[in-house]
């Protein structure tokens, strides 16, 4: 084994991505050809490299139905602009999540459907749409109030102080009722 | 339905212009310059996206909304710019979302790749690297295809996005920096661990398909330098990638 003494193996190694990606520059690619032709090792790193892009197959091309693009046109001049970007979860970690971030995703569906169901449509079809649309709108109303009422969240369903109190007590009885059994007793023998 | 004959003149004289100028027709209220424009990229983000989904009907959806929310957000688009990475911006953006909306969005990456970097793969991922793994010559290619998506379905997103881009788009570089925003160097280190991590599942899944390195190595190979990718602008060609380059050399 005779590497290239102008490039060494790291460098090599750490370029190999690029170059397999065909994005490195002629000079350095010549460099690096030169030095795989008697650096075996380097070159099991290349064809490591290439097998793992063997994944990666063209498949077929993907038909695109008939007047797409005519109802693209038409829909986004009537004024639809596609359904709204979800809104990112909304996490305290010292709260712990919201009323309101937890009824995000029901306010997300309805809304979502409301927007699927008015979008182009005749006749019958036109008007369960607008009947799902109305029910997804009540579907968010709902949401929106139940999140506003200042029902509990996740902490207020936690163990009340008086359920504390009410342990400790019941823990001190325990204990007193073992201080009153032998006292030569070990914990670890009981 | 189509349209009538003065429509399919004017979409004719249309075609002729560049995508900066059906973007200035278009905002001067003209639907068929906009027609054109979905014609002319349709097919480009029809093939993006099923690269996300197997359900045709899911592929027109989200392609629909990428064009609508273009057409509403036209009014941004810098004519500097090229209006396809614009496009694809929105593209990407859509599907992300549209994954979410489904539930269907791996949990993200629980390190960021800028800031870890090449360095500190983990264990799992320098065992992996020492494992050639490539299709059985027996699969089909659908077949390929299939396992390619599962493994690409457990992928936080900063990564799938990327691998996407690179191998199933065969994009350049320079296109998906531009398209993420991100710099070369960071599309180079993503790209990296992406990769890693696609092998790293693909072994998990599909330990059969697994080779050991037959060939002995002289160069320490855990001490390949991850950090070799850098911004070192003069070894990365300026020109777009030639998959077909001659760097094959005789064993």
């Amino acid at each position: 084994m005779n590497p290239d003494a102008t490039m060494r193996c790291d460098v090599v190694l750490a370029l190999v991505p690029t170059f397999v990606d065909g994005e490195v520059t002629e000079s350095v690619a010549s460099s690096v050809r030169e030095h795989l032709k008697d650096c075996r090792s380097c070159r099991a790193a290349v064809q490591e490299e290439r097998s793992l892009r063997q994944w990666f197959v063209p498949t077929e091309e993907v038909e695109v139905p008939d007047g797409f693009a005519a109802r693209v046109a038409r829909r986004a001049f009537a004024g639809d602009e596609g359904l709204a970007p979800v809104a990112p979860n909304t996490f305290d970690p010292e709260a712990g999540y919201s009323e309101a971030g937890v009824l995000v995703p029901f306010a997300t569906a309805g809304a979502t459907a409301g927007a699927l169901a008015v979008r182009d449509g005749h006749g019958l079809l036109a008007f369960s749409r607008t009947l799902v649309a109305a029910a997804a709108a009540a579907m968010v109303a709902v949401t929106l109030i139940i999140a506003s009422g200042g029902h509990p969240a996740s902490q207020g369903l936690g163990a009340s102080q008086d359920l504390d109190e009410a342990l400790e007590a019941l823990d001190e009885e325990n204990r007193s009722l073992l201080d009153d059994e032998d006292p030569a007793e070990t914990p670890d023998e009981r | 339905m189509l349209p009538p004959m003065g429509a399919l003149i004017h979409m004719t004289s249309l075609d002729s212009l560049d995508d900066a100028d059906l973007v200035r027709t278009t905002r001067e209220g003209d639907a068929h310059a906009f027609e054109v424009l979905v014609e002319r990229y349709q097919r480009r983000l029809f093939g993006l996206v099923r690269h996300y989904t197997k359900s045709a009907v899911e592929v027109e959806d989200i392609v629909q909304d990428t064009f609508l929310k273009a057409y509403s957000r036209l009014e941004t688009f810098q004519s500097s710019s090229a209006f396809y990475t614009w496009l694809y911006r929105i593209a990407v953006n859509t599907i992300l979302d549209f994954m979410k909306r489904q539930g269907r969005s791996p949990v993200q990456a629980v390190e960021d790749p800028e800031v870890v970097g090449r360095t500190g793969t983990g264990a799992s991922d320098a065992t992996t690297e020492r494992l050639s793994i490539r299709p059985d010559a027996r699969l089909e290619r659908e077949e390929i295809a299939e396992i390619t998506r599962d493994v690409m379905d457990e992928l936080p997103d900063i990564f799938r996005t990327v691998l996407v881009m690179r191998e199933l788009e065969q994009m350049t570089y320079q296109d998906i920096a531009d398209v993420l925003e991100i710099s070369i160097g960071t599309v180079e280190s993503r790209l990296f661990r992406a990769r890693a991590r696609f092998k790293q599942k693909l072994l998990q899944k599909h330990p059969e398909f697994a080779a050991s390195q037959d060939e002995s190595s002289s160069c320490a190979r855990s001490g390949r330098p991850r950090s070799g990718r850098s911004d070192d602008r003069s070894t990365r060609a300026q020109q777009p990638r030639d998959r077909g380059t001659d760097w094959e050399v005789q064993a």
